[in-house]
């Protein structure tokens, strides 16, 4: 389903080069609970980021279900993470002018879902996660594990067949952490959605079914 | 209401202050545009208006011919009887008053001093709707039972030296060539909105005219109507009727009067300074908001990530800040329009004291014109600038690394 063959990616900073991933190269199946580990600077993030074609490789070769992530223009890539992906961040990244609600309802308007599908989606995702008694609170009005719940929401709203969470439970706490995991998990048994996470929680990386360990931008050998 | 408005118009409310420091410059601008627009308007109105009422009339009726030959032959295309003309020209829609002219250029003395004059000679009972009241100076109109009572130019009274009540002497030239005189009383002065013509103009009865030049009849017919957008329909409903009268009749509207030359300049030149007010407002608000602008784009830059991250394409994102611009746009249009309207209102219930323009002595009182095109104007203005102002940052925004974008979200 994902395929990395020999992905790099290289930045400039300033009149240097800093290779934040090289040479990577693993394949993750459909359904997999997969957590990418590493210290902080490992190139985790970035990884993530390619796999979601929010960044490009500089090198290698890199198929989400059969398609070449790299070569995509941005809308074309907006529009492959529209229909297949869905994001969690560390920082929740709720739109904090809309609801709880409309958090999760915003990605089935970019794929024009009816009115009724819609609402019918995101009540049963909003129940799912346990927020349906705040859908009408803004961001502002949570807490950070709740806001994490409705990231999750939004997340799945759209049915994709991969989630990608870069240190989702980062900015909460070990009991907030592991109710989202727990979570993850579920949601993961449930729908049937494959799951690739970032983290440095050795806590966390234990509820992993698959680990791909990062140092310094390259695959560690266990 | 579509997914990118929403999020736009929350937007807008997110930053309240700074929304309502862009909505009053928006606001102020469009209000700024209704009151100089109104002003110019009505500037223009009230110099059109006196200058009919004063000088032109809306339509001159002529017998064919005279607009080309009437300065070598001036009795040479006389009217005669006029009374069943003038009863039909007076059932014509928007015609408020008709009545027969007779001009003509002659000497006025005192007993010391002789200068010239041109005469507008008229049937006062006729014109009494149309009368000017803002024009006397001193004394009286001209009365119908008052044949020998005429009214001066103030710049001619004072040359002459003549006041009320005194007497002066006319002389003319009879259509024959010879010369006549006629004693007179100044019974008024009269002041228009040009000195140039109130330095050298008479108004008088026409009988005395009639009797001083020894002709019959008017050289034109002078018509008024009580709506100056009017003048061309009546002049084509006037011409089918004279055709269907078998008269041979010729008709020059305001507008197509040499003298009319004093309304269309004096148009142009304030035209001219509204257009310089419009780019300068224009500008004004643009580089005000513009900031603004840049400043919602830049302190949402990890928004705009999320929001691409989660597949909004690059026209989503250039939509949505656009939308803002154009909410902010028409939010500050409708109040701009009506405090504006409100302070016209508000104006012209006090009216602005106005000194005599350059070529006039008269002073008058300005208002502030409410009208569709200043409204609209200002309304557009103020959409036109505030989409301008956003294309921009909308451009940028849409054209972010999500990366990029994200790595800024805090």
């Amino acid at each position: 389903m994902i395929e990395l063959s020999g992905v790099s990616k290289d930045y400039l900073v300033g009149q240097s080069k800093v290779h934040a991933v090289s040479d990577v190269s693993f394949e993750i199946a459909k359904g997999e609970f997969a957590a990418i580990a590493g210290p902080s600077g490992s190139g985790k993030s970035t990884l993530l980021n390619l796999i979601g074609g929010i960044e490009r490789p500089s090198a290698g070769r890199l198929l989400v279900d059969g398609q070449s992530i790299g070569e995509l223009t941005p809308d074309q890539s907006a529009l492959m993470r529209r229909a297949k992906m869905g994001f969690i961040f560390q920082t929740f990244n709720l739109l904090p002018v809309f609801t709880a609600y409309e958090n999760v309802e915003y990605p089935l308007h970019l794929l024009n879902v009816p009115n009724e599908e819609r609402r019918r989606r995101v009540d049963a995702l909003l129940k799912e996660v346990g927020m349906s008694e705040r859908a009408d609170h803004k961001p502002s009005q949570l807490s950070g594990g709740q806001r994490q719940r409705v990231a999750i929401a939004r997340a799945l709203a759209a049915q994709p067949s991969v989630v990608l969470a870069d240190e989702p439970t980062a900015n909460l706490d070990h009991q907030t952490a592991d109710e989202i995991i727990a979570l993850m998990k579920k949601l993961h048994q449930d729908h049937g959605v494959t799951i690739i996470f970032s983290t440095h929680d050795p806590r966390i990386i234990e509820q992993a079914n698959r680990l791909i360990r990062l140092d310094s931008g390259r695959l560690a050998t266990a | 209401m579509p997914v990118y408005a929403r999020l736009a118009f929350r937007n807008i409310f997110r930053n309240r202050m700074r929304t309502l420091i862009t909505l009053l410059v928006v606001g102020s601008g469009a209000a700024a545009m209704i009151i100089a627009g109104g002003f110019i308007v009505d500037t223009i109105s009230q110099v059109r208006e006196m200058t009919i009422r004063d000088r032109l009339g809306h339509l001159r009726i002529y017998k064919n011919g005279f607009l080309e030959q009437g300065v070598l032959q001036p009795y040479g295309y006389m009217i005669g009887d006029v009374t069943g003309l003038l009863k039909e020209i007076s059932a014509q829609p928007h015609v408020i008053a008709a009545g027969p002219r007779l001009s003509y250029f002659g000497l006025i003395g005192n007993g010391d001093l002789t200068l010239s004059f041109f005469m507008q000679a008229f049937d006062p009972a006729r014109e009494d709707r149309v009368r000017n009241t803002a024009s006397l100076v001193a004394g009286e109109f001209t009365q119908p039972g008052k044949p020998f009572d005429v009214m001066l130019g103030e710049g001619l009274a004072k040359a002459l030296n003549l006041r009320v009540g005194d007497s002066a002497v006319l002389l003319g030239n009879t259509e024959r060539g010879g010369m006549n005189a006629a004693d007179v009383n100044v019974g008024g002065i009269f002041r228009t909105i040009s000195s140039e013509f109130d330095n050298g103009a008479i108004r008088a009865p026409i009988q005395l005219a009639q009797r001083l030049l020894r002709v019959d009849g008017a050289q034109m017919i002078i018509v008024f109507l009580d709506r100056t957008d009017a003048t061309d329909g009546v002049k084509q409903n006037l011409l089918r009727l004279f055709k269907a009268r078998g008269l041979d009749y010729e008709i020059q509207a305001w507008h197509e009067m040499p003298e009319a030359t004093v309304i269309t300049t004096t148009a142009r030149v304030y035209e001219s300074i509204y257009r310089v007010i419009k780019i300068i407002l224009f500008l004004f608000i643009i580089l005000s908001i513009i900031n603004t602008m840049n400043m919602a784009v830049l302190e949402r830059v990890g928004e705009i990530g999320t929001l691409m991250a989660l597949g909004t394409q690059r026209r989503g994102i250039l939509k949505m800040f656009i939308a803002e611009g154009m909410a902010i746009g028409v939010l500050g249009g409708v109040a701009g329009c009506a405090a504006g309207c409100l302070l016209a209102i508000l104006i012209s219930a006090v009216g602005i004291h106005m000194p005599s323009p350059p070529g006039s002595s008269m002073e008058w009182i300005a208002h502030i014109a409410l009208t569709p095109g200043t409204l609209l104007t200002a309304f557009a203005m103020a959409l036109a600038t505030s989409l301008m102002a956003s294309i921009l940052p909308a451009y940028k925004a849409s054209r972010m690394e999500v990366g990029e974008a994200l790595r800024r979200n805090i």
